[in-house]
C-alpha cells in the first residue's frame, strides 16, 4: 500500500518559508519520497502501519496552505499511467520491494 | 514493524540522510527509510559508510552483515543496549537454572529434528532411514543428554546427500548451506539483541570462543527450513554459489510461514518465536514455545 501526501504551501513570508522547509524535511525523515514537486509517497505494509505515519504527519503540519493525505493499494499505484516522462531510479530500485538490491 | 532487506552489491558510499539510508553508486542516489529496514547485507570491497549512519542503524535495530571476498558473511554489527529493560533481562538470563535450560532446549531441538525428518520424508528418503530418525527423536531426553541431535543429523545428511558427504566438503551444497545459515544467524542475532538477551549465554551451546551461543541455540529449528529452501531454489547444475543464488537465499527471510494459523514472514516469525522462548523459559513451560514447522512453510511461499 502507498500513502500519498500532497501539499500546496504559501512561501510569501519568512515564517511561511520556514514552516514549508520544516514540513518537507519531516516528510523525508518519515520515509516519504518525492514523486513530483509537492507530491510525496511512502510504501507501508498495511493500514495499521500507515496510521502511524498519519499521526506523525499531524504533528508537524504547517498553519497555512493545504495538505492532503490518502492511500492507494499497491496495484492501483502501479497501474498509474505515466503519460509524459518515466519512472525514476528510486521508484524502480526501491519501490515497495522487500528485498532491495543495489 | 520493519520489513525490508537491503543488499548492496557494489555501493560507493552509504550514509544517513534525514533518517534514510542513502546509497550512492556512481552518480545515482537511492534512499530507503531506516525504519523499514531489518537488515543490510554488504558485499564488495570499496563501500564506505559513515559512523552517523551506523549509530542510527543501531537505534533502529537494523542488523548489518559484512561479506568477505568469497561473498560469505564474516561479520555482524549489532545494536547495543537499545532494549529498555536490558540489565533486568540479562540478570534474569544469567540465573536460568540448568533445569529450565534443559527443558526448553529439549523442545527447541525436537522442533529441529522433526523438521529434519519432514524434509527427509519430503525428499523421498527410504522409509527405514525415516523410522531410524523417528526412533532417535522419540528417545530425546531433557537437555538432550544423549546427543540425539548429533545422531539424527548424521542420518539426515547421509540419507540426503550420500554417505561420503560431510559438512566440511568443499561443494555447492555446503557453500549454499553455510551462506544460508550465516544469514539465519545474523537475523536471529539481531532479534535476540532486540529483545535484550545476551548472545553469549546459551541454553545448550557453551563454547567459550563463541559470542553467539544463544543465537546458535535458537536458530536450530530454522535450519531444516533453510535446507529445504536451498534444495528447492539454489541447487542446480552450477558448481559455485552464484550471485543470483545468494540473493535467492537472502529472499528466504521474506518468505511466508504459518504460525498459530497466522501467515507471517520468516523474519517476523523469528520475532514471535524469540518472545515465546522468553516466556517459556521464564515460566519453565516448554509448551509456550511457538511451533516452527516445516509443513507450515512448504506451499506457503508467494
Amino acid at each position: 500500500m502507498r500513502m500519498l501526501c500532497m501539499f500546496d504551501l504559501p512561501v510569501d513570508t519568512p515564517q511561511e518559508r520556514r514552516q514549508y522547509r520544516i514540513f518537507r524535511k519531516e516528510l523525508l525523515r518519515n520515509g516519504f519520497t518525492m514523486l513530483q514537486y509537492s507530491v510525496y509517497y511512502r510504501a507501508v505494509q498495511n493500514r495499521a502501519a500507515g496510521k502511524r505515519y498519519e499521526t506523525a504527519i499531524k504533528r508537524f503540519l504547517p498553519v497555512h496552505g493545504e495538505v492532503r493525505l490518502f492511500s492507494v493499494s499497491e496495484k492501483q499505484f502501479n497501474d498509474m499511467q505515466i503519460l509524459v516522462g518515466s519512472r525514476s531510479n528510486q521508484e524502480t530500485i526501491v519501490g515497495s520491494k522487500e528485498l532491495v538490491i543495489i | 514493524m520493519a520489513w525490508r532487506i537491503v543488499h548492496v552489491k557494489e555501493g560507493d558510499v552509504l550514509r544517513l540522510r534525514l533518517d534514510n539510508l542513502e546509497v550512492m553508486k556512481q552518480d545515482n542516489k537511492v534512499f530507503i527509510p531506516l525504519s523499514d529496514i531489518t537488515m543490510v547485507v554488504l558485499e564488495g570491497n570499496r563501500t564506505m559508510l559513515s559512523t552517523k549512519l551506523m549509530s542510527r542503524m543501531s537505534q533502529n535495530n537494523v542488523g548489518l552483515v559484512i561479506c568477505d571476498d568469497n561473498y560469505l558473511p564474516v561479520g555482524i554489527y549489532l545494536p547495543y543496549g537499545q532494549y529498555h529493560h536490558y540489565s533486568k533481562r540479562a540478570i534474569k538470563q544469567s540465573s536460568w537454572s540448568d533445569e529450565q535450560k534443559g527443558i526448553i532446549w529439549q523442545e527447541v531441538i525436537r522442533q529441529k529434528m522433526n523438521n529434519q525428518l519432514t524434509f527427509a520424508r519430503y525428499s523421498g528418503v527410504a522409509s527405514e532411514r525415516l523410522e531410524l530418525m523417528e526412533d532417535l527423536i522419540n528417545n530425546l531426553q531433557v537437555g538432550d543428554t544423549t546427543n540425539r541431535e548429533g545422531h539424527v543429523a548424521k542420518v539426515y545428511f547421509d540419507s540426503l546427500y550420500g554417505k561420503s558427504f560431510t559438512r566440511n566438503n568443499n561443494c555447492l551444497i555446503n557453500a549454499a548451506m553455510n551462506f544460508g545459515y550465516a544469514i539465519l544467524r545474523s537475523c536471529m542475532a539481531r532479534i535476540v539483541v532486540g529483545n535484550g538477551l545476551v548472545t553469549m549465554l546459551g541454553i545448550f551451546h557453551r563454547n567459550e570462543f563463541n559470542s553467539f551461543n544463544l543465537v546458535d541455540d535458537l536458530m536450530e529449528p530454522y535450519r531444516p527450513l533453510m535446507d529445504y529452501w536451498v534444495n528447492e531454489n539454489v541447487l542446480d547444475d552450477k558448481e559455485y554459489l552464484s550471485y543470483e543464488s545468494r540473493l535467492k537465499i537472502i529472499e528466504f527471510m521474506n518468505q511466508k510461514i504459518r504460525i498459530n494459523n497466522k501467515r507471517m514472514t520468516i523474519d517476523n516469525s523469528m520475532q514471535e518465536y524469540v518472545q515465546s522462548f522468553i516466556s517459556a523459559i521464564d515460566e519453565t513451560d516448554s509448551s509456550l514455545v511457538i511451533k516452527i514447522d516445516l509443513n507450515n512453510f512448504v506451499g506457503e511461499e508467494s
